[in-house]
């Protein structure tokens, strides 16, 4: 076989198809973009439909407290709150009662008001809390509103200045606060972030398993029956026809790592270098194991995921889960991890690869041994 | 062939279609499990309470005393939590220590008293790392509850100045105070009562884990139409494109693979169901409400398959514009669909989008159904379906009918 030319044919394959290129070419995209902005504040606009029915006045001392909050927080009549919550336009809706003024005076304050909440966001969680807490701050300056108007000597220019004291009361921190600590015997670290570079490398993972589709394809024409029916090794082939989507990932690492602004690039890109060969090996064994495309496709899915959560390359793993840590470190993605953390991975990133490389080989034999039989 | 006759041959093609079928219904395992790890000690502690704390109050003061009396009461008895009184800090720290609370809330000595002197009084919410996320999710409920309540007190105090300065009596004042408290007291014990609910905290504090498992079941079920997609796009360009189909036996054919298509996908769900129940006590009767939305998006999914499987000669182009198709949409529904401000284009995409819809029945309907945005979610869906299904055909049989 003549690797050369085969090496050759597969470069010019990677950068004239469309679909397989367009997937690291996104990638880079947005973990570029996401390496940047990375931390930056983003504006939360979640679009709250507010319902007020109330004959007094409160309903209206509600629905500025509401606007203050961050919610995107508009007025409507019931039928159009209801419509817009329907078609998605809204995630939620509150309906303040008819007699929310009325009870509130007389010091009551069951079902003051209607909290209709759509899970549709990650935000909602504290939601209904905001929506309670602003109604026990109307509440409160009513009741003491309804104590002070009949205390001797109280007018209304009183009632305007508290009024304007409660409003920066509200506004201000309490006079109970609860301080939190973790009950731990070591130090938390900082929190590891350079989302773009770890996510960047989830989807380099995902590419290189699915570049191995030609594997899949043994038909009469296809190149892993010509190999084996040559007596070629597996292995080669898979290392020759892996290099181009290797050095398309490598490359595209570059403008991810400058818009990170990690501290140490150097040492970042050596340890995607490894990571990226790592992840190849582990493509090998994968596509050996696949057979078919259809499985390969489901399986790189559910692979990544799984081989990146592990590592934390998706998100920080729990504190509690520290045996995760450990027992990640037979992936790439782990040693991965520790270099974007500042950790020591050379030594472990190299054994790794060499593991899988094994592994690799081995079970793309056992498949050359299994398809020589058919 | 009658209709039945190929929907049985194909279910047989498509489940029989080597460990692909099996593949398919198996991959949300892991994902779902997965999901669950990050919970699990919020599934495995607390026999089954959200929170496993421990309380050491210092302050005598009877009010405080009272107060926390009734607010532990009923979380207990409503199930929320098992609290532990323990004589003091190092005590709860040790329970923590040992796995035996996941938090532990001190009340300092002469904390009421601070607070009704006007001088700022703190608390400490110890927890363990290892439920950081159930307990910084309670600690977030019960301090911006206290926090209000706090601030309560300084109104009060404000009111009581302005009363002074008008010249109410030092013994009015107090009298005046302690009635506001006992009042503001009161509320705040029953604070859920405001909404219509019972309790004091976590008043709905679940929402985000209910929308991340709607997506998770959307994004499975859609992965599962991926065989659907690639046997279609071999049919294509295998059998229906050598020989000659006649019309009638074409459109049995096509609707047959979107039924056996239908079938796998609830297979998946019937697979995440069990394990949905783990996470997040959904009620089989509360599962039985949505069976339809269920069903419609099940139909919906394998319509688009066979659509996408029908647009393509390539098995492969096909799978890789599923792929695309199907990380659009999530990530669009992930991050995207409760933005407000998004241009006029992403906004309506993100309203039709089927697996919007889709995610939207999971994670509400089951758990607070709203019957305007169910039948609309449902809509949707049907419109999806009715576009994929007709849309489909006309690709389906433009390949195969030049052949009759």
């Amino acid at each position: 076989m003549n690797n050369l030319a085969i090496m050759k044919g597969r470069t010019r394959a990677l950068l004239t198809d469309f679909w397989s290129l367009a997937i690291i070419i996104l990638a880079v995209f947005v973990c570029a973009y996401i390496a940047r902005y990375d931390g930056a504040e983003t504006e939360k606009s979640i679009r709250i439909k507010v319902v007020n029915e109330d004959a007094g006045g409160l309903g209206a001392d509600l629905v500025g407290l509401l606007s203050e909050e961050d919610y995107e927080i508009e007025v409507v009549s019931r039928d159009t709150a209801v419509h817009e919550v329907a078609v998605n336009r809204a995630q939620g809706m509150i309906e303040i009662a008819p007699d929310f003024t009325d009870k509130i005076r007389r010091g009551e304050y069951q079902s003051l008001v209607k909290v209709t909440v759509m899970a549709d966001s990650y935000d909602m969680t504290y939601f209904t809390e905001i929506v309670i807490n602003d109604i026990v701050k109307v509440w409160t300056e009513a009741l003491i509103e309804g104590k002070l108007e009949g205390t001797e000597g109280f007018d209304e220019a009183d009632m305007e200045k508290f009024r304007a004291e409660s409003q920066e009361v509200w506004r201000g921190e309490s006079l109970l606060d609860i301080e939190t600590l973790a009950v731990s015997e070591e130090e938390k670290p900082d929190e590891v972030t350079f989302y773009g570079i770890r996510w960047y490398a989830v989807f380099t993972m995902f590419y290189l398993i699915i570049s191995g589709t030609w594997m899949c394809d043994y038909a009469s024409s296809g190149l892993l029956r010509r190999v084996i029916g040559r007596g070629g090794r597996i292995s080669t082939l898979f290392i020759v026809q892996m290099l181009p989507g290797l050095c398309v990932t490598v490359l595209g690492f570059i403008p991810v790592l400058l818009c990170s602004g990690h501290p140490a690039a150097g040492k970042m890109f050596v340890s995607f270098v490894l990571y990226a060969c790592g992840t190849a090996a582990l493509a090998l064994v994968t596509c050996s194991l696949s057979g078919k495309f259809v499985n390969l496709i489901l399986s790189a899915t559910v692979i990544t995921m799984a081989a990146s959560l592990f590592a934390g390359l998706i998100c920080d793993i729990p504190d509690w889960a520290a045996v995760w840590d450990k027992v990640s470190g037979f992936l790439p993605g782990h040693w991965f991890f520790n270099a974007v953390s500042g950790k020591a991975f050379l030594a472990g990133a190299v054994i790794v690869l060499a593991f899988w490389f094994a592994a690799g080989i081995f079970t793309s034999w056992m498949l050359g041994v299994k398809r020589g039989r058919e | 062939m009658k209709l039945l006759s190929f929907i049985w041959y194909d279910i047989k093609r498509l489940f029989g279609h080597g460990k692909t079928a099996v593949l398919a219904v198996l991959a949300p395992i892991p994902v779902v499990l997965m999901f669950g790890l990050f919970l699990a000690p919020v599934l495995a502690d607390g026999k089954g309470a959200f929170i496993n704390g421990a309380l050491c109050n210092d302050d005598d003061s009877l009010m405080l005393t009272m107060m926390m009396d009734m607010v532990v009461d009923y979380e207990v008895k409503k199930g929320n939590a098992v609290i532990t009184s323990v004589p003091d800090v190092e005590t709860g720290r040790s329970m923590i220590e040992d796995g035996r609370a996941a938090v532990l809330l001190h009340v300092p000595e002469g904390t009421y008293q601070k607070a009704m002197n006007g001088e700022k009084a703190v608390m400490k919410f110890y927890y363990a790392p290892s439920h950081a996320f159930d307990a910084l999710t309670f600690q977030s409920g019960i301090e911006s509850s206290i926090s209000v309540f706090g601030q309560g007190i300084r109104v009060i105090n404000v009111a009581g100045d302005t009363a002074g300065e008008n010249g109410m009596s030092e013994a009015e004042f107090t009298r005046f105070r302690n009635d506001a408290v006992t009042d503001l007291i009161g509320v705040y014990l029953h604070r859920g009562e405001i909404i219509g609910k019972k309790g004091v905290f976590l008043l709905g504090g679940d929402y985000h884990l209910r929308y991340a498992l709607a997506i998770l079941f959307a994004a499975c079920a859609f992965f599962a139409s991926f065989p659907v997609m690639y046997l279609t796009c071999l049919d294509k360009s295998g059998v229906l494109a050598k020989r000659s189909v006649p019309a009638g036996k074409m459109a049995r054919w096509f609707f047959a693979r979107i039924i056996s298509g239908t079938i796998l996908i609830l297979c998946t769900f019937a697979v995440m169901y069990p394990m949905a129940r783990a996470l997040r006590q959904v009620k089989l009767s509360s599962a039985l409400a949505v069976l339809p939305g269920m069903i419609l998006t099940a139909l919906t999914f394998s319509a688009l398959a066979v659509l996408i499987g029908s647009l393509f000669r390539n098995g492969q182009s096909a799978l890789w514009i599923g792929l695309y198709f199907g990380a659009a949409s999530f990530v669009g529904v992930t991050f995207l669909s409760d933005k407000a401000g998004l241009p006029g284009i992403v906004s309506l995409l993100m309203r039709i989008s089927p697996f919007r819809a889709s995610v939207s029945i999971f994670s509400n309907a089951m758990f607070n159904l709203m019957i305007e945005r169910y039948a609309q979610d449902m809509l949707v869906l049907l419109a999806a379906f009715v576009l994929f299904t007709a849309a489909g055909f006309f690709a389906y049989r433009k390949r195969g009918v030049p052949y009759e």
